[in-house]
């Protein structure tokens, strides 16, 4: 690993953080705030690759473990990781590191309609994969009931999809890294 | 943005991170095993005494439970259309004692602390380049870049109203971005230059 991907993976850490700090999408009515965070892991894993996306949430995971309280809403330290939304935060790196292996083997043929696909699969489908087993364990319930609950996010995932797709693709034709 | 550590002098602050780490995963397992409410909110109290002992103010242990305010409020909801409100309340007091226990271990240690002893626990991936030196590297660099990034996307964003542009918008994040990655590339270079060895 050289030193510029260490300091490439410390800013795509540093960028999931700074997305946590901004609420974009309000849903019902300006009820539910919808954090941009987990754009996070869907840009790593599509300008960065899989390993060094990964690594970028890993870092992140680890900093927010040791006590730093950078999640969306102001949320840190160990607690994080034994509430309903642990599942979630596990996601991010493993999500990073799928969209990342797809971006790689499609790099020359990519699209930003490919490049959408590989987000729905990588940013919602295995977040949701580790997230909501996570809550039903946490909440004792089926992971059907779950599931139902966290369509109310899915409109808002499917704007976060869009914008890290456009910005994916705007990134690759800037400066592309993979 | 403060680290969670809140300083002050008890035997909790004084024990070494380790081991409070260590009895915290082996409480929090046990804590899965507790089968009747009013042992889970004996265990529940017992935890919040320790923030007493820790010397912690009262509304430590409110903002620490926090984020489980809004969990309860949908647990209940899932369980009282379903099935009984014994085990509703069962979950919600393990949930309240698990996260109390952990932040109380996040409260009484300070972040270079904690920081030290996850990034040794990491060590079974040396092989990947997890080093103690490129960890702490990374690390200090990602709390670099926060204000750093967080300057650029405002002035990115003034950039896009001055032309004319209505609101903030998230799609800024690709000028940003290609803006951050040549700074970060030249920065990456300098401290190469500047002989921060890279053994793997």
């Amino acid at each position: 690993m050289r030193t510029q991907d260490i300091a490439y993976i410390a800013l795509f850490g540093a960028l999931t953080a700074v997305l946590g700090l901004i609420p974009t999408v309000y849903l019902a009515g300006g009820q539910v705030p919808i954090s941009a965070q987990s754009l996070g892991p869907m840009l790593a894993g599509s300008v960065l690759g899989a390993r060094r996306g990964a690594a970028s949430q890993l870092l992140l995971l680890l900093i927010v473990a040791s006590g730093l309280p950078i999640l969306a809403g102001g949320r840190g330290g160990l607690g994080v990781f034994v509430g309903p939304t642990a599942g979630f935060l596990i996601a991010f790196p493993i999500a990073a590191f799928v969209i990342g292996l797809f971006a790689e083997r499609l790099w020359q043929r990519l699209t930003f309609v490919k490049l959408l696909a590989i987000n729905i699969v990588g940013g919602i489908i295995v977040v949701y994969a580790f997230g909501i087993p996570g809550w039903a364990f946490a909440a004792g319930k089926p992971v059907t009931d779950v599931a139902w609950l966290c369509a109310v996010f899915l409109p808002g995932d499917a704007i976060k999809v869009a914008i890290a797709s456009a910005v994916g693709m705007f990134v690759k034709r800037g400066y592309p890294l993979i | 943005m403060l680290p969670l550590y809140y300083h002050a002098n008890s035997p909790i602050h004084l024990t070494p991170a380790p081991y409070k780490l260590v009895l915290c995963l082996g409480l929090s397992a046990a804590l899965v095993f507790i089968p009747s409410v009013w042992g889970m909110a004996t265990a529940t109290l017992a935890i919040a005494a320790l923030y007493a002992v820790a010397r912690l103010p009262l509304r430590t242990v409110l903002a620490a439970l926090r984020p489980v305010v809004i969990a309860t409020v949908i647990i209940f909801a899932l369980h009282a259309a379903f099935s009984d409100w014994h085990s509703a309340v069962l979950i919600v007091l393990r949930l309240m004692a698990l996260v109390l226990l952990s932040t109380l271990v996040s409260l009484t240690t300070p972040f270079s602390d904690m920081l030290d002893v996850l990034s040794r626990a990491a060590r079974p991936f040396a092989r990947f380049g997890v080093s103690p030196p490129n960890v702490a590297l990374a690390v200090a660099l990602t709390i670099r870049f926060i204000p750093t990034l967080l300057h650029d996307m405002q002035e990115i964003q003034r950039a896009r109203m001055a032309r004319g542009g209505k609101r903030a918008s998230l799609f800024a994040l690709g000028p940003l971005i290609v803006k951050i990655l040549s700074m970060t590339n030249a920065l990456g270079n300098a401290i190469a230059a500047r002989g921060f060895e890279n053994r793997k």
